[in-house]
């Protein structure tokens, strides 16, 4: 072990990064997941469980991990927060009925301890349903404006379009990579010969 | 840490894409492609534990960089985990387990993954869907009850910690007739938690997934209390450190719940566990222990900055710090002390790998500390330092020195990365670190603080990662020029690497540093260009790299100092040599060999200059040489300084020095110490400084008088004088050059009055005389010098001829070595000069031409690699001078100057070494009349060496030759078998009561004979007297003889030569004496000799059998005279009775 083990031990754990996907159950979650990697997106049942997927987003390698929604499994989500870089919660825009419990969801996560410091994006899904909350709407039904803890972005989405999926993981990839360590500096740690 | 000699490039290959894929994916579906519930047969076995071997193999070559298989990895890990499931999955239905080899083989694949991966990556491969969980843990408790490999435990306990994630409840996969699934897991955990290998880690893994489910809340209790249990049984050390493991685990990343209620258990635990010496032997579980302190310590204190945790660092950020500090004060527990102290402990553990987890954790509790907290933590890190710095100045090894200062410089590169040192803090850091930056303390022949030294380079790096540029500014130059010091200066390779990666804006290559010697003689000059680097180059060197504990960086040092001060040398110059001036009187050696080197150097380099100012600077560095007293180079181990001081006048000599007698150094006296000295290295300094002192003074007297001594000299002052006759520039003054090459040409002349019987003596002789004879225009092309010239060929050939060998082996080689090179540089010479010589041929006929070729053919034919290769080597140099000559064309012809061309320019450029390549070639030269007797010779001489005992190429190539020629010829110019054979014998009798002469040509014959070339000879006359005598002179004496070899070999002959018809009769008597030998082990070797012969020969005609039986039945080793000699006598009957049943039949 030594300095070079370490540069080069950061090289690769630099370029992961861990994202975890959470919301309430019918949210999509999976459904994005599966849109963005070009997967068939009529098959989708709900997620019984977890989900890990791997896949390179520009020079990153991302770990998603994409937990179950379901009133039952939401106990269960604090075993998937070790190591988090970035919190994407997907929002059923259609659910007015549930924003209240999506709201206090949300931010009984933004209290724990081993999520602070991940970046959060927020995925107004299903905007192609008719009568999907805005934008604005969803941002002041889950008081977003009240986030202190975290850095925060809600972008309109669907999962059966693809509108601003790209756009929103470009999002999280750039804020989580700006507060990583070796990202920060222009020239890398070495030279490749 | 490496300590010996680190100068080897391309260490490590830098791989840049998972090159191996297809090859590696070929693998593996032959790997798969077996069924895993069938028993492999023995074969296949041995087959698929090759493949697996290959797949190792292939997944360890990217072990640094394992990364680039991430994009591949769901194709390489996806099927082997399908096989492992399906597998299990059939386990479960039929409730019964197959066989397991493939299984376990399987289970060694993946756990090859993790290896090379990591578990962490690997382990999402896995299936985790509620079935799996049936499916595995199944598949574990049955293989638990056999015997498997561990890896299979181990894989399957990593497939649970998955499963064990699934949100839940753990009671919904429970069996009303079983246990509960989480109490089976829990146990099958704890009892793998304490074994020794690999399992016990993924156990751990297991057990803290498990733990941290609320649904197993209530376990955790039971854990504490078994781990309590368990720590208190002293010789418990696995399954302590399994304990450890889980807890470090648990605690990773913040709090959890289920822990709160026993951070107290764990403090009390740790603080048993640190009491009890068997435990704490451990270095895991020390490592352990200062982990979960850290994290323990960490938990505890609030979160002070959302941004600040995870993984980010910015620097900006500790502003922030002050606004929140006031108020944060009371939330630091007391508690939090301790676990500092405990930690800083832990910093000077005697493990690297201790030390390393204390400074990571301190780092991350000052993150959560209030500024002026997390400055005292710092302060007390870099206490550490003061308590051994005197030693580290003085470079003197204190066994806890490297600990704390690795530790201490760690810890300062944690908190830099984290952007924990700012203000004040940052100049003591990095103040400390530059000393750190040069911590290189000798151990005996090792060096210590490599690792403080990589650290420091760890610290600089992170320091210019985490800090704004404005906190580095007043740092930037100090530090760029420090660590170019080191990544050009430093001893070891990784750290000349780690110091360039850490100058980031580097100018200096990465891979330039890897070689030492290139590092100081190109890259640093290449820095040294850039004036803002220079003076701290230079200052580097003189005050460490020239005062280095190990002599050869001193030398690598003065060296890279003159390269510097090349750059503008009548400034630095001067300087450097007053500097180095004023250490020469310092009482240290080291550093007096340091900058007597250093001036030695930089006086080479005035030397080219006429700038008088230039010219003043060395004319004083020669004076200085006289502030060292005699007495200091004669001590014992002065040889280094004085070898150095003869460098140095040899450098700093002039005319204007030289004449300065009684102001000066006594030069003479310290360049005659030098070559007196025992050291050759002494020797050959003190000779290169005549040298240059030879141009400038007349040094006549000398040589006389040194001719005059050398006759009666002990061996070490002859070499001397020899070294020094070599050395000296005869074309200015003359010097008595004859006196010289005289006194040298006889002592190497063979049988004359003063020959020397000291053979490196003699070596040294013909170097010198080479070196002479070839000096531009001292000899060769002086018309009045041909007696010398030609004197100096005559003893070459006896050089050539000097087989002088000692327990050390043929050492006479040397000697020949020098003459074949003396030839191959001399012989150019003349041809080059040819044109200027009033009668060439007076210097070297075509006779005398040919003769020395042949012989330097002869040692091409040798035994010994190095002869023949040098031999090859100089005879193309020749070859190469006179045809590219035309006046040397036409005065000397060369005999077959085409074939030897050829041999010796060889398109493949295979060189004489190669054997089998060149003795088919060059046994060819044997049609050459010219050449013949000397290879002849020489081919002998190679296939007759002690250690052939079977058929070596020159052999081989002797045989296939021999066997193509005619058996006889009429002209003289074929040859033939009989030419051949008759010229060997010729040479075998010149010298038949000397078995190093004899013994080769009998190995020769054997040879020929047991390869049925030399049985056509009796077809004639001729052939068969000569057969007769060969046969004779093989035997003449032969129950006299002393030498077993000799013996045997003749006995073998004799053998080997019964069978041909007409020549039986004539080795019957022999093979009497042979078979009735008074030594028991000769009659045995003759009678196994013989059965050998009559297998593949009609030897006993129809009696084959009676004579077979007598061969092998007669106890020839250990029987009496009384059943031996009747034997032999009727073997020989037989023998003679079947011969003459040929005989009849022939005629």
């Amino acid at each position: 072990m030594g300095l070079l083990t370490i540069i080069r031990k950061n090289r690769y754990k630099e370029k992961e990064m861990r994202i975890l996907f959470l919301g309430l159950d019918n949210a999509g979650k999976t459904t994005i997941i599966k849109k963005i990697n070009g997967e068939d997106i009529m098959q989708v049942s709900p997620t019984l469980g977890f989900n890990i997927k791997t896949f390179i987003h520009g020079k990153y390698t991302l770990n998603i991990w994409d937990v179950g929604g379901q009133r039952s499994l939401r106990p269960y989500w604090r075993n998937y927060f070790e190591q988090t870089d970035g919190l994407v919660w997907v929002v059923d825009s259609a659910d007015r009925l549930r924003m209240p419990d999506c709201k206090d969801e949300l931010f009984s996560l933004l209290t724990e301890d081993r999520l602070a410091g991940a970046s959060l994006l927020i995925f107004a899904n299903k905007q192609d349903i008719k009568g999907a909350l805005s934008v604005k709407e969803i941002h002041d039904a889950l008081a977003l404006g009240s986030i202190k803890s975290h850095r925060y972005r809600i972008l309109p989405c669907s999962a059966v379009t693809g509108e601003n999926l790209v756009e929103g993981f470009d999002w999280i990839v750039d804020d989580i990579a700006s507060r990583l360590y070796y990202s920060s500096t222009p020239a890398a740690a070495t030279r490749p010969s | 840490m490496s300590t010996g000699p680190s100068d080897y490039a391309g260490e490590d290959r830098l791989i840049s894409a998972f090159e191996k894929h297809d090859e590696f994916v070929e693998l593996l579906k032959a790997f798969l492609a077996v069924d895993l519930l069938e028993e492999p047969s023995p074969a296949e076995h041995v087959a698929e534990d090759r493949t697996l071997s290959k797949l190792a193999a292939i997944l360890d070559e990217y072990q640094e960089a394992a990364y680039l298989l991430d994009p591949y990895l769901d194709e390489l890990v996806g099927r082997p985990i399908e096989s492992l499931r399906s597998y299990a999955s059939h386990a479960f239905q039929t409730g019964s387990l197959g066989p397991t080899t493939r299984l376990e083989m399987l289970a060694r694949l993946i756990y090859w993954y993790t290896k090379t991966r990591g578990y962490k990556t690997i382990v999402r491969y896995f299936p985790h869907e509620t079935a799996d969980f049936g499916i595995a843990l199944g598949l574990l408790s049955k293989t638990l009850e056999i015997v498997v490999q561990w890896e299979v435990t181990y894989v399957l306990l990593l497939w649970l910690s998955l499963i064990c994630m699934l949100p839940f409840d753990l009671s919904l996969f429970d069996d009303k007739d079983k246990a509960p699934v989480a109490t089976t897991l829990e146990n099958i955990g704890l009892e793998q938690l304490s074994k020794s290998g690999k399992e016990r880690d993924a156990a751990a893994v297991l057990l803290s997934k498990l733990y941290i489910r609320k649904d197993a809340e209530g376990k955790t209790s039971t854990f504490f209390a078994w781990g309590s249990r368990t720590v208190k049984k002293a010789d418990n050390v696995y399954a302590s450190l399994g304990f450890l493991q889980v807890v470090s685990e648990l605690l990773k990343g913040g709090t959890h719940a289920a822990l709160s209620d026993h951070l107290s258990d764990i403090r009390q635990l740790l603080n048993h566990i640190k009491e009890e010496p068997t435990l704490m032997k451990n270095t895991l579980i020390r490592k352990y222990c200062s982990k979960i302190s850290g994290r323990l310590a960490v938990m505890q204190l609030p979160l002070r900055n959302a941004r600040k945790t995870a993984r980010s660092i910015r620097m900006e950020d500790t502003q922030h710090h002050d606004e929140a500090a006031e108020e944060l004060e009371e939330h630091i527990p007391e508690a939090m002390d301790e676990h500092v102290e405990e930690l800083v402990t832990f910093l000077q553990d005697k493990d690297t790998i201790v030390r390393y987890s204390a400074a990571k954790g301190l780092a991350r509790i000052s993150e959560r500390l209030p500024v002026e907290f997390a400055n005292q933590v710092l302060e007390s890190i870099l206490s550490l330092y003061d308590l051994y710095e005197d030693a580290a100045r003085a470079q003197e090894y204190v066994p806890d020195a490297e600990g704390s200062w690795q530790g201490a410089t760690l810890a300062c590169a944690e908190f830099a990365r984290r952007g924990l040192v700012g203000g004040e803090q940052l100049s003591s850091v990095l103040d400390w670190t530059s000393k750190a930056l040069l911590f290189d303390i000798r151990k005996g022949a090792v060096s210590v603080g490599s690792n403080v030294r990589d650290a420091a380079a760890y610290v600089m790096w992170a320091s210019a990662r985490s800090q704004t540029s404005g906190s580095m500014r007043p740092w930037a130059v100090p530090i760029a020029q420090r660590l170019i010091a080191v990544s050009v200066f430093d001893r070891e390779i990784t750290i000349r690497r780690a110091a360039s990666a850490a100058f980031q804006e580097n100018d200096i290559d990465f891979y330039a540093v890897s070689i030492r010697r290139h590092a100081f003689e190109v890259a640093a000059p290449e820095v040294a260009k850039h004036k803002e680097y220079r003076a701290s180059l230079l200052s580097h060197l003189e005050t460490v790299t020239l005062r280095h504990w190990d002599p050869q960086m001193r030398s690598l040092a003065a060296a890279a100092c003159r390269r510097i001060c090349d750059l503008d040398l009548s400034t630095l110059g001067p300087a450097v040599g007053a500097r180095q001036e004023q250490l020469i009187t310092h009482p240290d050696n080291s550093i007096v060999h340091g900058s007597l080197l250093a001036l030695a150097n930089i006086a080479e380099s005035m030397a080219q200059s006429a700038d008088p100012e230039l010219q003043a600077a060395r004319l004083q560095v020669f004076r200085s040489m006289s502030k060292i007293p005699l007495r200091k180079l004669q001590s014992f181990r002065g040889e280094p300084l004085l070898a150095t001081v003869c460098a140095v006048l040899g450098a700093s000599a002039s005319p204007a020095a030289l004449n300065r007698g009684s102001n000066g150094p006594p030069w003479q006296e310290i360049l005659e110490l030098g070559m007196k000295s025992r050291d050759e290295s002494v020797q050959d300094a003190a000779a290169d400084a005549w040298s240059r002192i030879s141009d400038i003074l007349d040094c006549e007297k000398h040589v006389q008088r040194w001719a005059r001594d050398f006759p009666t000299g002990t061996p070490v002052i002859q070499q001397g004088i020899a070294k020094v006759f070599g050395k000296l520039k005869y074309t200015r003054f003359i010097h008595g050059v004859e006196t010289a090459t005289q006194c040298l040409s006889a002592a190497v002349t063979t049988r004359g009055p003063k020959f020397l019987p000291t053979i490196e003596v003699r070596r040294d002789c013909f170097v010198a005389l080479r070196q002479i004879v070839c000096q531009d225009g001292v000899v060769i092309a002086s018309n009045e010098q041909v007696a010398v010239f030609r004197a100096f060929l005559r003893v070459i050939q006896d050089g050539l001829r000097d087989y002088t060998s000692d327990q050390r082996g043929d050492v006479g080689s040397w000697v020949r070595l020098e003459c074949l090179k003396a030839l191959g540089t001399g012989l150019p010479r003349l041809f080059q000069h040819c044109s200027e010589i009033l009668d060439p041929l007076h210097w070297l006929d075509n006779d005398e031409l040919h003769q020395t070729l042949a012989m330097m053919l002869k040692q091409g034919a040798e035994r010994l690699d190095t002869v023949r290769d040098e031999a090859g080597l100089q005879l193309a140099s020749i070859l190469s001078a006179h045809s590219s000559d035309s006046t040397a064309r036409v005065t000397w012809k060369i005999d077959g100057e085409q074939v030897l061309i050829a041999l010796c320019n060889d398109e493949e450029a295979r060189t004489w070494k190669e054997g089998s390549w060149f003795f088919p070639k060059v046994v060819q030269l044997l049609l050459i009349p010219t050449y013949r007797s000397c290879l002849l010779e020489g081919l002998a001489y190679g296939i007759g060496s002690k250690t052939e005992s079977t058929l070596g190429p020159a052999g081989q190539a002797l045989s296939d030759f021999a066997e193509r020629l005619p058996v006889s010829s009429s002209d003289e110019d074929t040859l033939s078998l009989f030419q051949l054979a008759q010229e060997l014998l010729l040479q075998a009798k010149r010298d038949l009561s000397n078995n190093s002469h004899f013994i080769p040509y009998l190995q020769t014959f054997l040879v020929l004979l047991q390869a049925d070339v030399l049985q056509p000879l009796s077809d004639t006359e001729e052939g068969r007297t000569l057969m007769q005598e060969l046969v004779n002179v093989a035997s003449r004496n032969a129950s006299r003889m002393k030498n077993v070899q000799r013996i045997l070999l003749s006995m073998k002959i004799v053998t080997s030569a019964a069978p041909i018809p007409t020549i039986t009769a004539m080795v019957l008597g022999p093979l009497l004496v042979f078979l009735t030998y008074s030594v028991p082990k000769v009659r045995a070797e003759t009678a196994e000799s013989l059965y050998l012969v009559a297998q593949t020969s009609e030897l006993f005609g129809e009696n084959e059998e009676r004579g077979e039986e007598l061969l092998l039945e007669t106890p020839w080793l250990n029987g009496h005279e009384s059943d031996f000699n009747p034997a032999a006598e009727e073997v020989i009957r037989l023998i003679r009775q079947a011969a003459e049943e040929t005989d009849d039949r022939r005629y």
